[in-house]
């Protein structure tokens, strides 16, 4: 799982087929797909969505019931630290969560209505890849190295499209031009070490772009490459997101990438959403301690020089166990009994803009 | 092509290598003019022994002896069997189908058993499937050729009469020297698929693959099994090696006429020429087979191919 194995470095078992990643939770609705009326305008509806790893070491309790919306076309920012349950949370959506050790306890994710926890390998398979594609976050190895990228290609296509072989070729050529790929004729006969990072990372969006997908979830999609070709990829998911109409959700921890593209942004800290705002709102009137903390240690450029690099002190939770709590009380200056004892839910402060956080007001006064 | 050339050279080197020890062989036992007149020496006058080695040519130089023996090797001329009286180079190749016959036989099928077992175990860790392939490995790692080969011949040869116990001939004669010969590599490349392709099942590519929506029959064998196998193909290419070196003992307990039987033969009769003959025609083949298994390789893993 890239940078987030440290999750699932205990598991006890490293041999699993990936197959059956949800767990037989009697409360879920099973083999039904029931439309949801009420909530048709939404793109995605994640409710109460928990995850665990069940590893040697006891459980980890990497998402605790997180919710959140995608809107068609909108494009949400997921940020957080490493180990906030930012990648399990989405990778949760397709199921493609390593299980063992990792399952799915709860909850339900909810596209275009249909519950994509009852669906079936088959059905499941048909989103996959088709309506909600991935991009991930290391291109040097999310490719298979022994295959062509025009295999790689036309695999997803034909996975989804009744296109002959000449077909889907003649479309990866023309989504391999669209993602900025020079002379892609050629370049489709070639190995993925044959490109660069940052046209690997081309090559990934041209393969999530393939079948047309309403919903693209890109998990850290700049993190392993170049400062410049980081904004280069950041610009051609704007641009194609505008032309195509996709919805994204964008997960990373870097904060000016996501002020860059982002429509609204979900705070993550130890398995929570802890804020979620449009993105404007959240960069101007931060309500949770842990995002203030997390703004003020952006590197400023308008800040006097020699001025010290502010942290958030601790650190954050091992998620080994039930927490009790709000689980930033250990770190947040701001934190009372109640905070230790009682954890704060998702509660409206502005409109479309929700904090879990008994003394948002308080903090928002001293920010 | 740049590629093939190096390979080509390095095959070179060893069967330079191997020519040394071949040769060498003859002098590490002592003298070689008495070793080959053996006891008749003792009837011998010592200007007869001295014509005998100026005839040989044992009286010249070390190097120049090696000269003339490469020079003539390399027509195909390693001089006479002392006890058969015909060219060694024919003695061995006699033998040679027989040897590449029972090698090639075993060969496929270890790969035939080994790597679907694997693929089955890795599929269904932990499950009874894995359980049992685990067992039956350990089982054909550990069990002596010899003792495999004469426990077969007791039950399927001896009580059930299924099948005959020695020499060769029929399709029916080559089916327990195989399965002797095959016990050890299917084992040791079944549980190599196995962990090869529990190490793929981990990257990330494989978990981009199934992002994808593709069949997981596909995921597994378009992605993983081709991954897999590039570690399996190194253990394979050692394993030709082993099949026609190494399958001494078991031509030798299925009496099957083959270049291992005639070289131990060989060796009790100081027939050198023979040995030095049959040591050197099996290292040309197994240079030749792991420069196949170099392309094999290069072939499967495009990386290889272009870095080089």
């Amino acid at each position: 799982m890239g940078r987030k194995s440290v999750i699932q470095a205990n598991s006890p078992s490293n041999a699993d087929t990936g197959k059956g990643q949800v767990s037989d939770t009697p409360s879920l609705d099973r083999g039904q797909i029931r439309p949801e009326p009420a909530l048709a305008q939404k793109l995605l509806e994640v409710r109460d969505l928990k995850t665990k790893f069940y590893t040697v070491d006891g459980v980890v309790n990497a998402l605790n019931g997180i919710s959140y919306s995608v809107d068609k076309g909108e494009c949400l920012a997921i940020v957080g630290e490493s180990g906030s349950g930012k990648t399990v949370g989405v990778l949760s959506i397709l199921r493609l969560i390593q299980s063992p050790p990792g399952r799915i306890v709860g909850g339900s994710i909810f596209f275009k209505g249909i519950d994509l926890l009852t669906l079936d390998d088959r059905a499941l398979r048909e989103i996959r890849g088709g309506a909600i594609a991935v991009i991930f976050q290391d291109p040097m190895t999310s490719l298979n190295p022994v295959m062509r990228i025009s295999a790689q290609i036309t695999e997803n296509i034909m996975a989804h499209e009744r296109l002959t072989h000449v077909q889907a070729r003649a479309k990866a050529v023309d989504l391999l031009a669209m993602v900025g790929i020079p002379t892609p004729a050629k370049r489709l006969n070639d190995y993925p070490h044959q490109f660069s990072g940052g046209m690997r990372q081309r090559v990934m969006i041209a393969m999530a772009l393939s079948c047309s997908p309403q919903l693209i979830i890109a998990d850290e999609p700049t993190t392993a490459l170049d400062v410049t070709v980081q904004a280069q990829i950041v610009e051609l998911v704007k641009k194609l997101q505008a032309e195509l109409g996709t919805a994204v959700i964008w997960i990373s921890h870097d904060l000016g990438v996501v002020a860059r593209l982002a429509d609204r942004v979900a705070v993550m800290y130890a398995g929570h959403i802890v804020e979620t705002a449009p993105v404007d709102e959240l960069y101007a009137r931060p309500a949770h301690p842990y995002t203030i903390g997390l703004l003020n240690s952006l590197p400023r450029l308008d800040a006097r020089t020699k001025t010290k690099l502010q942290a958030i002190g601790g650190l954050p939770p091992n998620l080994l166990g039930d927490l009790r709590g709000c689980p930033f009380a250990p770190r947040c200056r701001f934190a009372t009994n109640r905070c230790r004892e009682e954890n704060p839910t998702l509660a409206e402060v502005a409109p479309g803009h929700a904090v879990a956080c008994w003394h948002d007001e308080l903090t928002r006064a001293q920010a | 092509m740049r590629f093939i050339i190096r390979r080509l050279l390095q095959s070179l080197i060893v069967v330079f290598g191997v020519s040394i020890i071949a040769f060498g062989m003859l002098f590490m036992t002592g003298d070689p003019t008495e070793i080959l007149l053996g006891n008749g020496a003792d009837h011998m006058t010592v200007a007869q022994i001295q014509d005998f080695r100026v005839k040989m040519g044992f009286d010249r130089p070390w190097y120049v002896q090696y000269a003339s023996f490469v020079g003539k090797a390399v027509q195909g001329d390693f001089g006479y069997s002392f006890v058969r009286h015909e060219p060694a180079y024919e003695v061995i190749m006699d033998k040679m189908p027989a040897t590449i016959q029972l090698a090639s036989v075993a060969f496929v099928l270890s790969l035939l058993v080994s790597i679907p077992l694997g693929v089955l175990s890795a599929m269904r860790p932990h499950k009874p499937i894995d359980r049992i392939a685990t067992v039956l490995a350990l089982i054909g790692q550990s069990i002596p050729s010899f003792w495999l080969g004469i426990l077969l011949i007791l039950l399927f040869g001896v009580q059930l009469k299924w099948l005959p116990i020695s020499g060769s001939g029929s399709w029916q004669h080559i089916i327990m020297p195989a399965i002797t010969l095959a016990a050890f590599p299917i084992a040791r490349n079944m549980r190599l698929t196995r962990s090869s392709m529990l190490d793929f099942m981990q990257r990330d590519f494989v978990r981009t693959a199934r992002a994808k929506g593709i069949s997981e029959t596909r995921v597994v064998y378009a992605h993983v099994l081709r991954n897999s196998l590039l570690p399996l193909v190194t253990s394979i290419g050692l394993e030709a090696g082993f099949l026609l070196g190494g399958s001494v003992i078991t031509e030798t307990i299925f009496g099957w006429p083959g270049v291992g039987r005639e070289i131990v033969s060989a060796i009790g009769s100081k027939d050198f020429n023979v040995v030095q003959a049959g040591v050197i025609m099996l290292a040309l083949i197994f240079a030749g087979v792991n420069l196949i298994i170099d392309l094999a390789y290069s072939w499967i893993d495009p990386r290889i191919r272009y870095d080089t």
